[in-house]
Parts: C-alpha cells; sequence; structure tokens
C-alpha cells in the first residue's frame, strides 16, 4: 500500500503572513508492505533426491511465528519445523511462511522564494527518509538467483534466515536504514 | 557504395529523431447537430508549450487518429466548410495516452468560432493495460533518497523492490518485480526481462541483468508510467516501464540544483544496535537543466546534469595477527582450545610437519618468518 501526497500553502494576503506561510510544501510517502512469503528450507537433502531447495514437514502450525521482531530475536520458532524423515517429501507448502511486513515514511518540506517576480524562483528544501526513525526489521528468505552465463547453473545457498539447520533460522539480523536527511537548494527559471 | 551508406545512416537518424517522444495519441470522430459523422474535416492538434502542430482530415466515417504525439498540454481545432470551428482546450497527453475526443461541429460561418473545454475522458478505453502514471511534478516534488527515480516505480500498486542488481558497468540499478513478475530471473526457468523499460518510446534494457538501465534524474524526466497487467500487444513483456524525458518549450526554462545528505544529521545511532555509532557518509548531488527554442515552434533543446559525489566508511571484519603470532609463536593459533577441541597442524614452507603442541613452535627461530 503506497500513499503519497503534495500540499502546499496558500498565497496568504497579508504581508506578514505572507512571509512567513507562503510557498509551503509538504510531500509524503507512506509505504506498507505486508511480509513477502517464502519457503521454510531443511538446507539439507532429506529426499535423498540431490535437488536443492527442499521443505520440512509442519509439525506445530500454530507456534510457526514466535510473535517477535527485534534485532536478533527469533521471528520463526524452530520447533514447529522438523526435518521430514530420509527420503520422504516434507508437507509445508510452498510459499506458506511470511516475513515481517515493511513500513517508512519518507517526507519533504520545501519552500520556495519567488525573486524579481515569479519568473525566478528559489526553492529550499530537506527531505527525510524514514522520518519517524522507527525499527523495520529486514530479512531475506528468498534464495539469490543463480548466476547466468554459460554452463550448468549453479544453485545459490539458501539464506540462514530460511534453512532450518542454521543457527540463524528465522533470526533477524538485519533492518532498514534509519532515518536519513537531505538537504536541497535549488534554483529555477 | 561510401556515399549511399551515408545517407543510409542519415535516414536511419532522422526516423529516430521522429520516434523520440512519441509516445501519445489522440483519437475521436466529428460529428454535426443531429449526430451524422462528418467527412474530410480538417483536425488540427497543437501542442501549447511548444507550439508543434499537426494536421489530419476525418475519414467517411468522421473518425480521426493522430498519432506519434509528442506529450503535454494541446488544443485540438476542427474546422469544416459550413460549420462554425471548433477549439477544444485542456487535452493533456500523458505516457501512454490515447484519449477520445467526440468533437459536435455546430451549423454557422467557418470564421466563426466555439470554444471548448474539451471533457476528454481520462478512462483508458482503447488499452486493456493496467497502469498509472507519476508526473514530473510528483517526480519532482516527492522525497527521493539518492535521487533515483526509479524508487517511484514502487509507487504503482503491485510492484516492489526486491534487491539492486550489481552489473558489470553500472552498480546498484534496483530489480524491481511488477505485478508478481520475475524482475531478475534465470534460476528455476524463470524468465529474465519480465518487465519491459523504455525511455522515450525506445528499449531501454540491460540486457546483462535484464534490469533497467540508468534513468535521467528527477529535473530531467517529464513523466512515466507503470503498467502492472494487461499489456498492450506493442509491449514485449508482462509488465512495462515507459518514461519520458523532458523537453524544450518555446521558453527558456532552467534549473541549477544542490542536494546534500551528511551521516550528522538524521540519527545518531542505529536502531539495530544502538552501540554503533553511524558510519560516516556524505553524499553531494549537484547539477542543472537548461531548454529552450533553437527555432520557435519548430526545434528545441533540452540537457541536463548531474553530478554525485559520495564519500563513506564501510565497516570491515578484519583479521589481526596477535603481538605473539607476529613474534612467531603460532601454538595458540594451533591449539586445541582455539579450534574447537582439535589442535591444527601447520605445515611450513618447505612441506614438513610442525606438531606445535609438543613444541614451542617458534617458525622465527626456524627461519620461516623473517623477522621485520
Amino acid at each position: 500500500m503506497n500513499l503519497t501526497a503534495v500540499a502546499q500553502t496558500p498565497k496568504f494576503p497579508g504581508r506578514l503572513a505572507h512571509a512567513l506561510a507562503s510557498g509551503w510544501q509538504l510531500a509524503g510517502i507512506y509505504k506498507f508492505i505486508s511480509g513477502a512469503p517464502f519457503s521454510v528450507q531443511t538446507g539439507t537433502d532429506q529426499q535423498l533426491s540431490g535437488i536443492n531447495h527442499q521443505r520440512p514437514n509442519l509439525v506445530d502450525p500454530t507456534h510457526v511465528y514466535t510473535g517477535q521482531t527485534c534485532g536478533g530475536c527469533f521471528y520463526l520458532n524452530k520447533s514447529a519445523f522438523a526435518a521430514q524423515p530420509l527420503g520422504t517429501v516434507g508437507n509445508l507448502g510452498w510459499n506458506s511462511v511470511t516475513g515481517p511486513a515493511y513500513w517508512g515514511i519518507d517526507l519533504a518540506v520545501s519552500r520556495q522564494f519567488p525573486i524579481r517576480g515569479e519568473r525566478h524562483r528559489i526553492e529550499v528544501r530537506a527531505d527525510a527518509f524514514n522520518l519517524t526513525n522507527g525499527y523495520v526489521p529486514a530479512f531475506s528468505g528468498t534464495n539469490p538467483p543463480a548466476q547466468g552465463g554459460t554452463g550448468a547453473p549453479v544453485s545459490p545457498a539458501v539464506p540462514a534466515f530460511a534453512a532450518l539447520n542454521s543457527s540463524q533460522f528465522g533470526q533477524i539480523l538485519t533492518a532498514f536504514p534509519t532515518r536519513k536527511i537531505q538537504f536541497a537548494f535549488k534554483y529555477m527559471f | 557504395m561510401k556515399i549511399k551508406g551515408c545517407v543510409i545512416l542519415l535516414s536511419y537518424l532522422m526516423s529516430a529523431a521522429a520516434w523520440a517522444q512519441s509516445t501519445a495519441q489522440i483519437h475521436g470522430s466529428v460529428l454535426d447537430p443531429a449526430g451524422a459523422a462528418v467527412p474530410d474535416a480538417e483536425v488540427n492538434a497543437t501542442q501549447l508549450e511548444t507550439g508543434v502542430s499537426r494536421s489530419i482530415s476525418s475519414t467517411a466515417d468522421g473518425g480521426f487518429v493522430l498519432t506519434n504525439l509528442p506529450l503535454g498540454p494541446y488544443q485540438v481545432q476542427v474546422s469544416k466548410e459550413g460549420f462554425a470551428t471548433s477549439l477544444n482546450k485542456g487535452i493533456v497527453l500523458q505516457v501512454g495516452s490515447n484519449p477520445a475526443l467526440t468533437i459536435t461541429l455546430q451549423v454557422g460561418a467557418t470564421s466563426q468560432q466555439v470554444n471548448v473545454e474539451a471533457n476528454v475522458l481520462l478512462v483508458e478505453t482503447r488499452s486493456l493495460a493496467v497502469g498509472e502514471v507519476v508526473q514530473t511534478q510528483r517526480v519532482v516534488d516527492l522525497p527521493l533518497n539518492g535521487r533515483n527515480v526509479t524508487d517511484l516505480i514502487g509507487l504503482a500498486g503491485a510492484s516492489v523492490q526486491t534487491g539492486s542488481a550489481q552489473t558489470r558497468w553500472f552498480s546498484n540499478q534496483p530489480i524491481i518485480s511488477i505485478g508478481g513478475s520475475p524482475a531478475v530471473g534465470g534460476a528455476g526457468g524463470t524468465s529474465l526481462l519480465g518487465t519491459e523499460y523504455s525511455l522515450d518510446g525506445a528499449n531501454h534494457l540491460n540486457f546483462l541483468s535484464g534490469g533497467v538501465m540508468p534513468i535521467a534524474f528527477p529535473d530531467a524526466v517529464q513523466e512515466f508510467r507503470t503498467e502492472t497487467s494487461g499489456q498492450t500487444a506493442e509491449r514485449g513483456a508482462a509488465t512495462s516501464v515507459s518514461i519520458v524525458t523532458r523537453s524544450g518549450t518555446n521558453t527558456f526554462h532552467g534549473s541549477l540544483f544542490e542536494f546534500i545528505r551528511n551521516s550528522a544529521f538524521g540519527s545518531a545511532r542505529e536502531v539495530f544496535s544502538p552501540a554503533t555509532v553511524t558510519t560516516p557518509y556524505k553524499r553531494n548531488q549537484f547539477g542543472g537543466t537548461l531548454g529552450g527554442p533553437i527555432k520557435r515552434d519548430k526545434l528545441f533543446f533540452f540537457g541536463g546534469y548531474q553530478g554525485s559525489r559520495v564519500r563513506q566508511t564501510v565497516p570491515r571484519t578484519t583479521v589481526i595477527p596477535t603481538a605473539a603470532m607476529m613474534a612467531g609463536d603460532w601454538s595458540t593459533f594451533a591449539s586445541a582450545a582455539c579450534n574447537g577441541g582439535t589442535a591444527k597442524t601447520l605445515r611450513t614452507a618447505n612441506g614438513t610437519i610442525n606438531n606445535l603442541s609438543n613444541a614451542a613452535g617458534n617458525f622465527s627461530t626456524s627461519g620461516q618468518i623473517a623477522p621485520s
């Protein structure tokens, strides 16, 4: 979901009000993306098929998520999954697990000053990305694309977040950037 | 033979120039007050910013199509002997738009003029594609980290940035998945090139990565259109992004800008691990644009430059030998306690096994490490 808005203050009639309040502009983006679906993978060849990216058994469907998204916390409950017996196919559905959601607010505040009539303008502007400086967990649950080129494709490694045999399974170890502020100066005619 | 080659090249260049920026059209029909078709009426569309105009006659069924029009505000004038001239204003062409215009002529002298505020339906009736246009004002006004226009593609529904591509020549080009299409693929039989990018009507794909090639900075982009499903036959992929750069007009316009980002502003510490101080980052982006007429109503120019300068410190993890190792004593390094219970066997350069567990293991005394 994306919300964008650009709002400008009107031209105020009074001299003081005009000097203080006219020409301001607010532009914002609010973005919310629900967690991307991905598959938990065994990380080992349980099927004995030689094919990578095998899904395990789901043993406890009600306790897949721990409800925690803090840095270093385990977002997924490892005991809800179990590597299936050798030579069988796991019963976990493809892309049946979703990662933590993303949200962010970016805001730009700017003010225009007309010089020499309306034709020339100077704009002073400040942009803030992740305005609230909120903590937004990041994760990588899908396999990176295989390297192109000639020859047989090389299967990339399963990311630790999705690999059941990893000690970092379901652990949140990265986050989206903190608040960044950018200033700008612009002259237009 | 040489001359012929030159002519072919010249005609090719001219056709390319004619094709540039031509991504919209107007179609419609001309009717008389009774609703009957008016053939052979002269339909003239004029771009108001550049004054460039195009004309066509309506066909036997009163229909007309003006193809390959540059973007921008238009007025359409329709005249026919025996009818008052109809002047339709307020038509704005965006990327890929194809508005339908139904013009009803009033009976009167041709010198008479009827002004109509053209009520063009912005609902696309000719194309099945589901898409969204992001216009100049939004491109320039919305906050953009790094002034990368492609960040705004994600504002269209059903698109999400899934990462960034490192290719040989262009670093950090975003990978954007639109409408669930594989933005960059190759693994497991997924198709490459899931999204078709075009710049000013021409293909703008990086065929090495399947992603988009660099796009001009926001001040040089007129607008772009993201289509997320139901593509028309002219597209080569399931989803598409059409970008149109700005062009000059009959009046001179330009800008100068400087954008600065500095780690001194914003947040002092990382949210993820509050003990970590934000690493230094300084970015300057500067440049300008200028556009105007070369020959009024005929020929225009537009140019822009943006320079980016980034200075940053990247934290790295590295291994530094201890004082004992520098002195040649590697026994701690090779010990069982440091290697998960199994002592490491170190070999000297001439291949003999130097078991450090029962000796001082001083490499420098055996001449293997030259003391500095």
